[in-house]
């Protein structure tokens, strides 16, 4: 693993727009050319490509994770997953590309797509509740105490407030648990 | 300790905070050993307070992604400059058609963006305990196949039937213009797995490299016809040799 390999990690994480650029004008026609090999249209590679480059970002949040491979041989995995699944899905058509038992078996992509699709799903059934609930939540999951969200929210009492936030938590539970989708993506 | 669900969520909320008391602490990670539920429930809560500062980050590299794309595309030539380039590219072509008509040359070699390479993936691949692996596969990887062959050869020697390792091989051997040994190398890999049909695009490339369009042409046709690995590649390389 090169030294390069790090920087693209840290790009990513630091959203880094020299580093971005760099990873963008390296990887993404090499990419786009392997997955284009491999069936996938141009606007559907840049679409892979942007979020392999997500899931190996989100990757890189973990305290404990360094690249065992390099940033390349990483990304091409990921690419090739996430292109395999697309595939999979949109067109209900198991890819005979050579290789391809060695992506299915890699649980450890597959683990990471899934926690991004249930980070998504978490998102969207925050922003589906009322917006009281929603502002507690938001506050309470960004660490803050209840006092200071009775506080910022002008709210009666830190005992109505945990009350409050209590019911709200358990209702954005109930609507991420009743999701159809959620079950698949454990 | 009871869990109900109405106490649930706090429970969980208290031992994720680490304001559980040491005691509390120790009978609700008994419970959750043995509670495959409660354990999906312990990771939810927590995913829940991590997942904003992950659609944070996201939202701003899909900014910073679409950002550099949209340069890139703004930075491609305009209507009236194309123009000119059209004018200039066609000046080009024909010089290129006489000069091709006068000196008959076989050699292609500026196909690198449709014949691309692709990368080894062993160190994904997992339980194999070649100690050089990550180096080797690290050395081909940035295209270094001089250095990364010995690590090749070695690894070979007690993977020999390694498909990907042989076509890494032949690879290497052809990217160091050793065109005839890398033939041998991947006419050795049909025998080897005659249902990979990968080391057919290679064995192409080695044949244009080598100067030889014929062969390369029947290959490359065989491919397409086919739909094998790389089809869509060889249509496009057909193309560019006829």
């Amino acid at each position: 693993m090169s030294e390069h390999d790090n920087i693209y990690l840290k790009a990513l994480l630091e959203n880094d727009q020299k580093g971005v650029k760099a990873i963008y004008d390296n990887y993404l026609p090499r990419i786009e050319a392997i997955l284009r090999g491999m069936g996938c249209s141009k606007d559907n590679a840049w679409e892979i490509f942007q979020e392999s480059l997500i899931v190996i970002m989100n990757k890189g949040r973990q305290q404990d994770f360094t690249l065992s491979s390099s940033f390349y041989t990483y990304l091409v995995s990921v690419s090739k997953y996430k292109w395999f699944n697309y595939s999979k899905k949109k067109y209900n058509n198991e890819l005979t590309i050579e290789g391809h038992e060695t992506l299915k078996s890699d649980e450890d992509i597959e683990q990471n797509i899934n926690q991004i699709a249930r980070y998504r799903l978490y998102k969207a059934k925050l922003s589906d509740m009322s917006p009281i609930c929603r502002q507690i939540l938001e506050l309470f999951l960004d660490q803050n105490s209840l006092k200071d969200i009775t506080e910022k929210l002008n709210l009666t009492s830190e005992n109505a407030t945990k009350q409050k936030k209590h019911q709200c938590q358990k209702k954005l539970i109930s609507m991420i648990q009743s999701d159809a989708s959620y079950k698949g993506l454990l | 300790m009871k869990i109900t669900a109405d106490n649930k969520y706090d429970l969980i909320e208290d031992y994720l905070s680490g304001k559980m008391k040491p005691q509390e602490a120790s009978l609700f990670e008994s419970l959750l050993n043995g509670d495959d539920e409660l354990a999906i429930d312990v990771n939810l809560v927590r995913e829940l307070h991590d997942f904003q500062e992950f659609s944070a980050q996201e939202e701003s590299l899909k900014a910073t992604l679409q950002q550099v794309h949209n340069d890139v595309s703004d930075k491609k030539p305009s209507l009236g400059i194309l123009k000119y380039i059209a004018i200039f590219a066609m000046m080009a072509l024909g010089l290129f058609l006489l000069i091709k008509t006068l000196v008959h040359n076989d050699n292609i070699t500026d196909y690198s963006p449709i014949a691309m390479i692709e990368p080894l993936e062993l160190v994904t691949k997992a339980d194999n305990d070649f100690k050089d692996l990550q180096e080797m596969q690290d050395l081909y990887n940035s295209g270094d196949y001089k250095s990364a062959y010995p690590y090749i050869l070695s690894y070979l020697q007690n993977n020999p039937a390694d498909i990907d390792i042989h076509i890494a091989k032949g690879i290497a051997l052809m990217e160091m213009d050793k065109y005839s040994d890398a033939h041998n190398v991947f006419e050795a890999i049909a025998s080897l797995g005659p249902r990979v049909k990968k080391y057919k695009w290679y064995m192409a490339i080695n044949y244009l490299k080598e100067g030889n369009r014929q062969k390369a042409t029947e290959i490359l046709e065989s491919i397409k016809n086919t739909q094998s690995y790389n089809y869509k590649e060889a249509s496009s390389l057909l193309e560019s040799l006829k």
